[in-house]
């Protein structure tokens, strides 16, 4: 049987799983694979996907579920993130769910996901991100759309080191990564991927 | 710079938004007359002072968000959804 190569926007960069010891300023992994799915829900029926969901329906606040995690996008929208079912599979779980209150967009091969962390993480963003991103302000499970770069990014803070998950359009996953690993050149940077 | 309130992610950077014109202008009904359509595509008040415009949060959450916005001096009086009647200042602000 033939072998595929699964290629994800930043595979060609040959990147490697990185050994969690580095000492520069900034790490970037890329995050191949994950399943992404973007749900939307019919007139008046935010509340009730939410509820099939277990997820919030408030702005700006990712819920963490114990398969999948959704960071709200518009009123009504959200963007589901799971480390299985790439395949579709995913999507297919997610209609099942929410049955006739709304509608289920397969995404996974549409969007790359970065995750940035290390000490120099802020210095990096605060080069082209207009958001507050103060712990004070931006708490753990933070998200919000915003650009950098000239780049539409949805972003979702991990934890408070602060790491931060910045996920984009594939088709603009090259030049935001030349962007975000030239901003981190004078720190240090490792490059890796999950 | 603006800081504009959008209704659904909060106070953001005007960078996340575009323009999209005078949110006073209404469209005609089909069967209105030639210079009624004129007008609503054309003609526009221009006003020097209180305006109430559409910014489209397309940076955002892509949502539109009517804006009440001093054209001489920038400042943003009030935000809401585009279902929202929003009043102008009662006094108009002179420089």
């Amino acid at each position: 049987m033939a072998e595929f190569n699964i290629v994800t926007p930043l595979s060609h960069l040959g990147l490697v799983a990185g050994k969690g010891t580095s000492s520069a300023g900034v790490l970037l992994a890329d995050r191949p694979g994950l399943a992404i799915a973007q749900v939307f829900a019919k007139k008046g029926k935010t509340a009730a996907v939410a509820k099939k969901l277990g997820i919030s329906a408030e702005p700006c606040v990712a819920t963490s579920h114990e398969n999948y995690t959704a960071l709200p996008l518009s009123p009504g929208q959200w963007m589901l993130f799971a480390t299985t079912g790439a395949d579709g599979s995913f999507q297919r779980l997610l209609e099942k769910q929410i049955g006739k209150n709304g509608y289920v967009s397969e995404q996974s091969h549409s969007r790359a996901a970065i995750r940035i962390s290390g000490a120099k993480v802020l210095d990096v963003l605060s080069k082209e991100c207009r958001l507050d991103l103060h712990s004070s302000v931006a708490d753990v499970g933070f998200c919000a759309q915003t650009t950098m770069s000239g780049v539409g990014v949805l972003m979702h803070k991990i934890d408070d080191s602060p790491t931060f998950d910045l996920v984009v359009f594939a088709g603009f996953a090259d030049s935001f990564w030349h962007w975000i690993t030239q901003a981190s050149a004078e720190y240090g940077v490792e490059l890796s991927r999950d | 710079m603006h800081r504009i309130d959008c209704p659904w992610c909060g106070v953001r950077d005007e960078s996340e938004f575009q323009y999209q014109g005078d949110a006073t202008v209404s469209r005609p009904k089909f069967k209105a007359s030639e210079e009624a359509f004129f007008r609503y595509a054309y003609v526009r008040e221009n006003p020097r002072g209180w305006h109430t415009e559409w910014w489209h949060h397309v940076g955002g959450c892509r949502q539109w968000v009517k804006v009440v916005r001093n054209t001489l001096t920038h400042e943003i009086h009030v935000t809401g959804t585009p279902a929202d009647k929003l009043a102008h200042p009662r006094k108009v602000k002179s420089p």
